[in-house]
């Protein structure tokens, strides 16, 4: 539910649908690509060319540009066909993933884990654990971005996505600089935040206010975090839950404007609806997402190959241009263009998301929400 | 006529006198294992989670213990939800009843041609999804191209108003959903009253209004209250109206069902939830069926 990426009915997509080829093809293409390169490099094909790999990302418009524009990539470098699925962004995916690895099923071979998800499926003993030395690019990301537990590691970055105060340029003058505006009295019933324990408005809060996110780790510092929280329900018209019901809120005029996921912003002013995302001083909040190997995949070389490709700038700058998501890389080891950065991410330090207290206290948060709102 | 009046049971019913006792359990036999198969085995999984400890995954972490439901007792927010539901369907039924049972004694007046249109045009707004419906609602009370901008044009409001989200909008969107399944219960009943009972009335000196409410609603006491326990149960189910138009006080508990079970992950909380507010709504529904049995 916190990125329904694929109830998206931005133009866009449908523009992307239409530009972009169908899975299939995208199978095809990669079918003859891979005898291709198996053919040109007889003496120095590796032992996975012609093979393939099971790959599933968030359904909808990330799903498509994966297979439009990642995926033949690495092909085309590996030789490795990919098999795209779409992948629920359901928390009840894990227990999906559960019941397939007890049924000794192999829905796909690597999935696309939020880092909350991550830690879960680690507790259900979903993933195996990667040869970090079989994956050298993994180095080019930064530490948080690669998942160490005493037994290897078990995600590795995979692509970010930030979530901005998005706001209509038209009728809120001057344009914010601080997350402490959406407290402003001048906004009553005004803002449309996303709703629920998962909300980022959590970590803003946290952030904004108190200074860090360690408040998190207790219940009596969630108990805080929410009480200021609860000083927002004046100027909060809208608790959002499905992102499609804030883009039709802002593309509407029903909202001045709140917390909302910086890519699809700019593809709502890309189309014409006068909102501008903003990253406020404090910094938008970035979340991000692991390539996880499923347990019972035995495809270990393919799935080095790929997360290598993936780390690469080549994949990482491909994947800005093209997915909208956040690089993981240093900016300064990619070609991205000032406007292809600015399209995806913000020099400003960004607020991160309280995963390692979310994990432990996720069922908490989400009470404490549900009950400051109804209450 | 055809469209809605009840299938030819008289063959069915020859089929099972000739069959015999035997034949006829057989016969039977079909739609007890469909419901056992589609309801009372998914129900008695629902029963067993709800009675797990809580924890992560599918089935909690297993064992037995009733600290699932006495959590969603002492939640007050769920108690609320409860009560809240409850009302919210009940005013849905009734409003709906209100307006479909006139509306659909008028198109009983109509030739038969109208009455067609009618009736396929009932029929094809069933056809579109509540998801769909519930958006649709949303554009349509937005403020920059919403009705709102048609009343500022005739000139009845100053400027475009935002009319979501509210309970209001809530209570639009569901009588919307609801209205088809009134038509459809009462039109058989309905097309099927004498004409000649209504002229009766009028020659006895019976105002119109007089007429509808002591001859055709009596009549029709069954339909409405098949109708109105429909519409209930529709309506206590609601799951994409509240979340889309409503406020978080407008939740139902279906909402917090949903909430427990995937943003929390909590699966014994969800569904001691879940059998709970089945048992309120059974009791109701109960009550609505018994209301029409009673004779008067």
């Amino acid at each position: 539910m916190t990125k329904a990426k694929d109830s998206r009915v931005g133009g866009k997509n449908m523009n992307d649908v239409k530009k972009g080829m169908s899975r299939r093809s995208v199978l095809k293409g990669g079918a003859v690509l891979g005898a291709a390169a198996a053919v040109n490099m007889p003496f120095i094909r590796p032992s996975y060319a012609g093979s393939s790999l099971k790959v599933s990302t968030f359904g909808g418009y990330f799903e498509q540009s994966f297979s439009s524009f990642i995926y033949p990539a690495f092909t085309k470098a590996t030789g490795i066909a990919v098999e795209s699925v779409p992948q629920s962004e359901s928390p009840a995916f894990l227990i999906q993933l559960q019941q397939a690895s007890k049924a000794g099923a192999v829905p796909m071979d690597i999935c696309c884990m939020p880092q909350s998800e991550l830690l879960r499926g680690r507790e259900l003993k979903l993933w195996k654990t990667y040869d970090l030395g079989k994956i050298p690019n993994a180095s080019l990301l930064p530490d948080r971005y690669v998942n160490k537990i005493p037994s290897g590691v078990d995600g590795v970055g995979a692509m970010a996505w930030y979530t901005t105060f998005v706001v209509n340029k038209e009728t809120v003058k001057p344009l914010p600089d601080s997350w402490k505006a959406l407290w402003d009295p001048k906004y009553k019933n005004s803002w449309g935040l996303q709703s629920g324990g998962v909300s980022n408005i959590i970590e803003i809060t946290s952030m904004v206010w108190f200074g860090t996110n360690d408040l998190l780790n207790s219940k009596e510092g969630i108990d805080k975090v929410i009480a200021k929280i609860a000083e927002l329900k004046p100027n909060v018209k809208l608790w959002w839950e499905e992102e499609g019901t804030m883009q039709t809120a802002l593309e509407n005029d029903d909202v001045l404007g709140g917390t909302y996921y910086n890519d699809v912003a700019h593809t709502m002013a890309g189309n014409g609806t006068p909102v501008v995302s903003l990253f406020p001083k404090e910094g938008g909040v970035v979340d991000f997402g692991s390539w996880a190997q499923l347990d019972v995949s035995k495809k270990i070389a393919e799935a080095q190959a790929f997360i290598n490709y993936t780390c690469t700038a080549e994949a990482q700058e491909l994947m800005a241009r093209h997915v909208g998501s956040v690089p993981l890389i240093d900016r300064a080891k990619m070609n991205l263009t000032q406007a292809e950065f600015d399209n995806v991410s913000s020099d400003v330090p960004p607020i991160l998301v309280a995963s390692e207290a979310r994990l432990k206290n996720q069922s908490y948060m989400d009470q404490a929400f549900t009950k400051m709102l109804a209450g | 006529m055809t469209l809605v009046s009840p299938p030819d049971l008289s063959r069915y019913a020859r089929f099972v006198q000739r069959t015999g006792r035997l034949g006829g359990r057989w016969v039977l036999a079909w739609p007890a294992v469909i419901l056992g198969i589609f309801f009372v085995i998914p129900f008695l999984l629902l029963l067993r989670v709800s009675v797990a400890e809580s924890g992560f995954g599918a089935m909690g972490n297993g064992g037995f213990t009733a600290a699932s439901y006495l959590a969603a007792f002492q939640n007050d927010v769920f108690v609320y939800s409860v009560v809240f539901s409850v009302v919210l369907a009940a005013v849905v039924a009734l409003i709906s009843i209100a307006a479909g049972f006139p509306f659909t004694y008028a198109i009983t007046r109509m030739s038969r041609r109208a009455q067609v249109c009618w009736l396929v045009f009932v029929l094809m707004t069933l056809s579109l999804s509540e998801v769909l419906i519930t958006f649709a609602w949303q554009v349509m009370l937005a403020k920059r191209v919403g009705i709102s901008n048609l009343l500022v044009w005739l000139g009845l409001m100053a400027e475009p108003v935002s009319l979501s989200p509210n309970l209001g909008a809530v209570l639009a969107c569901l009588v919307y959903l609801v209205i088809p399944f009134t038509v459809l219960v009462l039109f058989p009943g309905m097309s099927r009253i004498d004409p000649q009972m209504a002229e009766a009335a009028r020659t006895m000196g019976a105002t119109p209004a007089r007429t509808f409410f002591t001859i055709i609603v009596p009549i029709m006491r069954g339909p409405i209250v098949t109708c109105l326990m429909m519409s209930f149960i529709v309506g206590i189910g609601s799951y994409v109206a509240p979340m889309v138009l409503g406020r978080p006080e407008h939740w139902t508990v279906a909402i917090l069902i949903s909430k427990a079970a995937t943003a929390s992950n909590d699966m014994p909380l969800a569904s001691a939830m879940s059998v709970l507010f089945l048992a309120v709504a059974s009791v109701i529904c109960l009550i609505i069926y018994r209301l029409g049995v009673r004779k008067v």
